[in-house]
C-alpha cells in the first residue's frame, strides 16, 4: 500500500486482515474448549473416587423396624463448616472438601405415648453411604448412643423410657464430599449455618438463606424455617453449591469473545498513527501485529495452566504490548508513537480484563478508564492552528 | 502567481452535493461499526445477568436500549452533519468515530451504574454526562455555542425517547412510528432549506 491507495481501500483490506485473523483466534478458542471438557471430565473422575453430594437429613425417630411413622425434633440448630481440599491430577485439578458439622437441638417428647413404640424403634440421621469419616455418640440428654450405620445413614436402638419430656440432642459429625452440601431442616423451627473456604459457592435451597456473605477468604450463610406459628409440615432443605471443576478455561473462551473488537481497535489506532506521520505501512505489517494480537491468547492459555489467571494475563499482556509497542517504534522512527500504541493496547486490555472479572465495581472503574480516555482523544483531535497546518482526515 | 493557486484553491468548493453523499457513506459505517461494539456490550451484560450481578428488570431495560443503538449513532452523526454544514467548520472523521465512541460509551456507562443504581436514576445520570461531553466537544470544534446548544438538544430528545420506548412495552411501536414520522418531517424540511450556492451547500435562513 502506498500513500495513494484511497481510504476506502485501506479500510477494506485491513478488515480483511482482521478476519483473517479471525481463523487463528477460533482455533484458540476450541483449544480452550476442548481442554475445558477434559478437565470436566477428570474433575467427574475424580469426585466419583472421593464422593459426592452430602445431603444430612436428621435426627429424626423412626417408630419400628418397618413403620412410616416418624417423629421430628422441635428445634433444631445445624452448624457446618466446610473445609476444601484440591486434588491435582496433571494439569488439571478438582475441589473437594471435608465438613464438620454439629446438630444440636430440643425434642419434645410431652404427650408421646411410648407404648406406642414398638421395639427396634431407632433414632436415625439420613447421609450419604461412606461418607461418614468420624462420628462422636449421639447424645439424647444425657445418655450418649453410639451410632451404627446402615445404607441410608447412622442409626441407633433407643429406649423408650429416655424418650420423656424435653430432651436436648447434640452430635458431631465429620464427612467428606464435593459437589455440594444440603441440609434438610427436619425441625419445627431449624436454624441451618453453612460456612467455610471453599471457592465459588452458591447458595440454593428451598428458600434462599436469610443472610449470606462471601469475601475473598470466607462465605457464610444462614437459613432459618420456623414453621411453629404455621403448622406446616412441609420440610425444605438449605443446599450451598460448589464449584468442582477449574474456570480457567471458560475465562480465556470469554476473553477470546473481545478479541476481534481489540484487534479491529488496534489497527485502527495503527491507521490514525500512518496517516498523521505520512508514512505508509504496508498490508503484511497489519498482519504481523495482529499475528501478535492472537498469539496473547494462546499466551494467555497456556499460562494460565500454571498460574492464576490474574497474573497469566499480567504476563501475557505485558510481554504483547512491549512487542507491539517496540515494533512501531522501530518503523515509525518515533518513539512518541511506540508509547502512543503500547498506551491504547495497554488501555484496550485493562478494560477487558475489566470486563471478564465478576467483581462488583469493576465495570464501574472500567467506565470511568474509559470516559477520560475519550475525553483525552477528543481534546487532541480539536485542530489548534490553522487548516493548512494540521492534517484532517478527508474521506 | 504562488497568491493566485492560494485564491483559487480557498475558493474550492468544500461542501458539494458529493460530499453530502460520501458523508452520509461514512456515518453509515461507523454506525455499523459502533453498533458491533454494542453488541459486545451486551454480551458483556448477558454475562453479568448470569453471574447474578444484574437482576431480570435491569438486564431486560439495558437490553431494550441496546436496540436503539444503531438509530441513536445514525441520527447524532447526521445532526453533526448538518452542524457542519450550518456553521461551517470541518469537522473531520476521527472526531465523527469519537462522538459516535462516545455514544457507545453511555451504553456501556449504563450498564456499569444499573448494577449499582436504579435503571431510572442511572440513566438519567449517564445522558446527562454524555449529552455534556458531547456538547463541550460540539463547542470546542465549531466555537459556536449555538452548535453545542443545537447538539445537546438533539441528543437529549433521543434519549428522552429511548427511556420512553423502553418503559413502554406494548405502546412502544406506536411511539416509535409517531417519533420516525416526525424525523422524517424533520429531514424533508432541512432538504427544503438546504440549497446550493456558489457550488456549496448552505443552509438558507
Amino acid at each position: 500500500m502506498n500513500n495513494n491507495t484511497s481510504y476506502g481501500k485501506k479500510f477494506a483490506l485491513i478488515f480483511l486482515t482482521a478476519c483473517v485473523l479471525v481463523i487463528g483466534l477460533f482455533v484458540i478458542w476450541l483449544m480452550a474448549m476442548v481442554r475445558d471438557r477434559e478437565s470436566e471430565r477428570v474433575a467427574d473422575n475424580i469426585v466419583e473416587q472421593w464422593g459426592g453430594e452430602v445431603y444430612i437429613n436428621g435426627p429424626y425417630i423412626k417408630k419400628g423396624e418397618n413403620s412410616d411413622q416418624y417423629f421430628y425434633p422441635a428445634t433444631m440448630k445445624c452448624e457446618a463448616r466446610v473445609n476444601p481440599t484440591r486434588l491435582h491430577r496433571g494439569i488439571y485439578e478438582a475441589e473437594v472438601f471435608t465438613t464438620q458439622i454439629n446438630i444440636t437441638g430440643l425434642f419434645n417428647f410431652g404427650g408421646f405415648n411410648p407404648d406406642s413404640l414398638a421395639r427396634q424403634s431407632k433414632i436415625c440421621i439420613g447421609l450419604p453411604q461412606f461418607r461418614v469419616l468420624a462420628c462422636d455418640g449421639l447424645k439424647i440428654g444425657d445418655k450418649t448412643y453410639k451410632m451404627e450405620s446402615e445404607d441410608y445413614g447412622l442409626y441407633a436402638i433407643v429406649e423408650p423410657a429416655d424418650l420423656q419430656g424435653e430432651k436436648s440432642f447434640s452430635i458431631d459429625l465429620k464427612l467428606k464430599g464435593s459437589t455440594s452440601l444440603r441440609i434438610a431442616e427436619v425441625a419445627t423451627r431449624s436454624e441451618i449455618i453453612i460456612s467455610g473456604t471453599a471457592y465459588n459457592p452458591s447458595f440454593d435451597g428451598d428458600n434462599l438463606p436469610l443472610e449470606r456473605s462471601v469475601t475473598e477468604d470466607l462465605f457464610s450463610a444462614c437459613w432459618v424455617q420456623d414453621n411453629s406459628m404455621s403448622g406446616e409440615s412441609t420440610r425444605g432443605y438449605a443446599k450451598v453449591d460448589f464449584l468442582v471443576g477449574l474456570d480457567r478455561y471458560q475465562k480465556v473462551a470469554r476473553s477470546v469473545k473481545y478479541s476481534f473488537l481489540i484487534i479491529l481497535l488496534t489497527f485502527g489506532a495503527v491507521l490514525l498513527v500512518e496517516h498523521y506521520s505520512r508514512r505508509a505501512i504496508s498490508l503484511f505489517n497489519y498482519f504481523l501485529i495482529g499475528a501478535a494480537l492472537v498469539l496473547f491468547y494462546s499466551l494467555l492459555l497456556s499460562l494460565s495452566e500454571i498460574t492464576v489467571f490474574g497474573v497469566a494475563y499480567l504476563i501475557a499482556s505485558f510481554m504483547t504490548i512491549l512487542l507491539v509497542a517496540i515494533y512501531m517504534w522501530k518503523m515509525m522512527r518515533s518513539r512518541k508513537v511506540g508509547v502512543l500504541v503500547g498506551g491504547i493496547l495497554s488501555l484496550l486490555y485493562g478494560v477487558c480484563y475489566v470486563m471478564l472479572s465478576a467483581a462488583t465495581y469493576a465495570l464501574l472503574i472500567g467506565n470511568a478508564i474509559l470516559f477520560a480516555a475519550l475525553a483525552i482523544a477528543m481534546y487532541a483531535s480539536l485542530h489548534r492552528g490553522s487548516l493548512r497546518e494540521t492534517q484532517a482526515i478527508e474521506p | 502567481m504562488s497568491m493566485n493557486v492560494e485564491e483559487e484553491s480557498q475558493e474550492l468548493p468544500v461542501y458539494t452535493m458529493q460530499w453530502l453523499w460520501k458523508q452520509i457513506a461514512w456515518i453509515i459505517a461507523m454506525a455499523v461499526i459502533f453498533s458491533l461494539v454494542g453488541s459486545a456490550i451486551g454480551s458483556v451484560a448477558r454475562e453479568r445477568f448470569w453471574a447474578e450481578l444484574l437482576t431480570s428488570r435491569t438486564w431486560n431495560m439495558i437490553s431494550g436500549a441496546l436496540t436503539y443503538r444503531f438509530a441513536v449513532i445514525t441520527l447524532t452523526l447526521a445532526t453533526l452533519m448538518m452542524i457542519e454544514v450550518a456553521y461551517r467548520k470541518r469537522i473531520n472523521l476521527l472526531q465523527y468515530g469519537l462522538v459516535a465512541a462516545a455514544l457507545c460509551l453511555f451504553f456501556f456507562m449504563l450498564l456499569a451504574l444499573a448494577e449499582i443504581i436504579s435503571f431510572k436514576a442511572a440513566y438519567v445520570v449517564v445522558s446527562i454526562m454524555i449529552t455534556g461531553m458531547i456538547g463541550i466537544f460540539v463547542k470546542a470544534m465549531t466555537r459556536s455555542i449555538k452548535a453545542a446548544i443545537t447538539a445537546g438538544a438533539v441528543l437529549a430528545a433521543e434519549y428522552v425517547a429511548v427511556l420512553m420506548l423502553v418503559s413502554m412495552g406494548s405502546m412502544a411501536l406506536l411511539v416509535g412510528s409517531l417519533i420516525l414520522f416526525a424525523l422524517i418531517a424533520v429531514a424533508m424540511y432541512f432538504t427544503v432549506k438546504l440549497q446550493i450556492k456558489d457550488g456549496e451547500l448552505t443552509l438558507g435562513r
